[in-house]
């Protein structure tokens, strides 16, 4: 018995099984906020989510939020600290996952959000904290061709940098990212911080992956694929996904 | 005992602390109703620490020369500030690039009176080659590679709470959150505009939810954060930021019309708070209840 399900949904579901049970998890807005819920409700209920606001929760928000300071997300909380709180949780390396997004990622999981060619983007905000100082990150993106780049125009958030032991020699004391949940499937990192396929998401092929993906990319020797949503999932997805 | 002076201005008095040329930081929920007054006043070049739609209103409305930018996020399906993107790929503004760590460093090395702290976020990113003011240095202690930042010093700090007494002291509800103690500690100045001012013994009744002792000014503003959140009070108006950002958005691609309207209707017409109010309606804004 299966459910259809979207592309966006299994983006959740595969963020939420990066989730572990007991983890402090550096949230963020949008489908992540969602990743998190799902991942509470499920496999990890005694996760506690930290937001840069300085609100942690270790309960989900029962209304939709637009903004991490609305009331739903404040009610309820654990608590509201502030940003210099949250800033030395993670400096401190007590930030067990965090999730970032970016407009482009190079091979190494560097990833983008300021500038391309001539496109003005939002800007860091505290992407470049978390990507330098979470134990590992989980990066969210769209898989498109002009955002999957050999190498990034602009280093906004560092990944493995150039590889191998880059983030070691320049003194970065996060892990750097483990995963990429893109919109065709999920990646890892090779032990030399290269980017690899480890699953295709069911309906994306190889073809799609590398056509929109612009370096020669690793494909895992297991390469499987992302399991499909469980009615569950897709039932809590929908539950906790009400912005669209 | 020596008398102590009372600090409330009203609202076209407090406005007029804002020169062209200033720097001023902005704080969150932004204090809108002195935004819009800046903006009324035509106040230009300024240089401002601020993100999101605050501060593309007051870059849309022509006021700003450079930010001190770290995040300039649109929402409501634009990814990107759209009236930030548009000055900045034109060249009409400066951007004084950094990031969230180094925003808070900066602003604690001007509240120390400190030449520079350091902060590691940064390292290994491209951040110091285009904003050559952040210096990558050995630390002397142990050698590790650190960016120095160099304190960020507004003149004036703009800020909504929900309430103060007559002497500036300030009691946010529900913690200040966010940058706002940050703002007022690096600031020269600090100008706050509260939904309400309460007796000097309702501070004292509760000393620990003083947030801010000694503000230079208050100025009353009753849904002075709208369209953003107050809390306490009233939440974010998000149907009304659409509207914004689907005007400023259009007149990214040659239909200024809207934006015009918007910055004309709600900033520059109104002469007061109570007339932006009036326009916005007392319905509209009932309707803004968090519980």
């Amino acid at each position: 018995m299966s459910e259809s399900f979207s592309t966006r949904e299994i983006m959740i579901a595969a963020a939420a099984r990066e989730i572990c049970d007991g983890e402090v998890v550096f949230v963020g807005m949008r489908l992540p906020l969602v990743a998190f819920a799902v991942a509470k409700a499920l496999h990890a209920p005694t996760a506690i989510g930290v937001f840069e606001n300085g609100v942690l929760r270790d309960r989900s928000a029962t209304q939709p939020i637009v903004t991490m300071s609305d009331p739903p997300n404040l009610d309820g909380a654990l608590a509201c600290t502030g940003l210099l709180e949250v800033m030395s949780l993670l400096q401190r390396g007590r930030i067990d996952l965090g999730f970032i997004g970016g407009a482009e990622i190079d091979r190494f999981g560097n990833l983008n959000t300021t500038l391309t060619q001539g496109v003005r983007l939002p800007g860091s905000g505290g992407a470049a904290d978390i990507a330098s100082f979470a134990c590992r990150t989980v990066i969210i993106m769209m898989h498109e061709q002009r955002r999957f780049q050999e190498q990034v125009s602009y280093r906004t958030s560092p990944g493995y940098g150039n590889g191998a032991d880059w983030r070691t020699r320049i003194g970065l004391p996060g892990g750097g990212p483990s995963k990429v949940v893109t919109s065709l499937g999920v990646f890892g990192f090779t032990a030399e911080g290269e980017m690899q396929l480890e699953s295709l998401h069911p309906g994306s092929s190889l073809d799609d992956v590398r056509a929109n993906t612009g370096w020669p990319l690793l494909i895992s020797a297991d390469v499987g694929e992302t399991r499909a949503p469980s009615i569950e999932e897709i039932q809590l997805i929908r539950r906790f996904d009400t912005l669209g | 005992m020596p008398e102590r002076h009372e600090r409330i201005l009203d609202e076209t008095e407090a406005a007029s602390w804002v020169h062209d040329g200033m720097t001023i930081a902005v704080g969150s929920p932004a204090p809108m109703m002195l935004l819009r007054h800046i903006i009324r006043r035509g106040v230009k070049n300024l240089t401002v620490v601020d993100s999101g739609l605050s501060l593309d209103l007051l870059i849309a409305a022509g006021c700003v020369r450079k930010v001190v930018s770290y995040y300039a996020g649109g929402g409501f399906g634009v990814p990107v500030a759209p009236s930030f993107r548009r000055a900045v790929e034109r060249g009409e503004i400066e951007v004084w690039e950094c990031e969230e760590g180094i925003l808070t460093t900066g602003l604690q090395a001007a509240a120390q009176a400190l030449p520079f702290l350091p902060w590691r976020g940064g390292v290994g990113t491209s951040l110091p080659e285009i904003n050559p003011d952040l210096k990558l240095m050995q630390d002397p202690i142990r050698g590790e590679t650190l960016i120095a930042v160099p304190p960020i010093k507004p003149d004036l700090a703009l800020l909504h709470a929900a309430t103060a007494d007559a002497y500036g002291n300030v009691q946010h509800c529900g913690g200040p959150g966010w940058l706002d103690l940050f703002l007022h500690r690096a600031a020269d100045r600090t100008l706050v505009q509260v939904e309400r001012i309460i007796p000097n013994e309702e501070v004292r009744a509760n000393p620990w939810a003083t947030t801010i002792a000694g503000a230079d000014a208050i100025v009353r503003a009753p849904y002075g954060a709208h369209p953003f959140y107050s809390r306490g009070c009233y939440v974010q108006d998000n149907a009304f930021l659409r509207t914004y950002v689907e005007a400023a958005t259009a007149a990214q691609t040659g239909k200024p019309e809207s934006l015009h309207q918007y910055l004309t209707y709600y900033c520059r017409e109104p002469a007061t708070h109570g007339d932006y109010l009036e326009r916005v309606g007392i319905k509209h804004l009932l309707g803004l209840y968090e519980y």
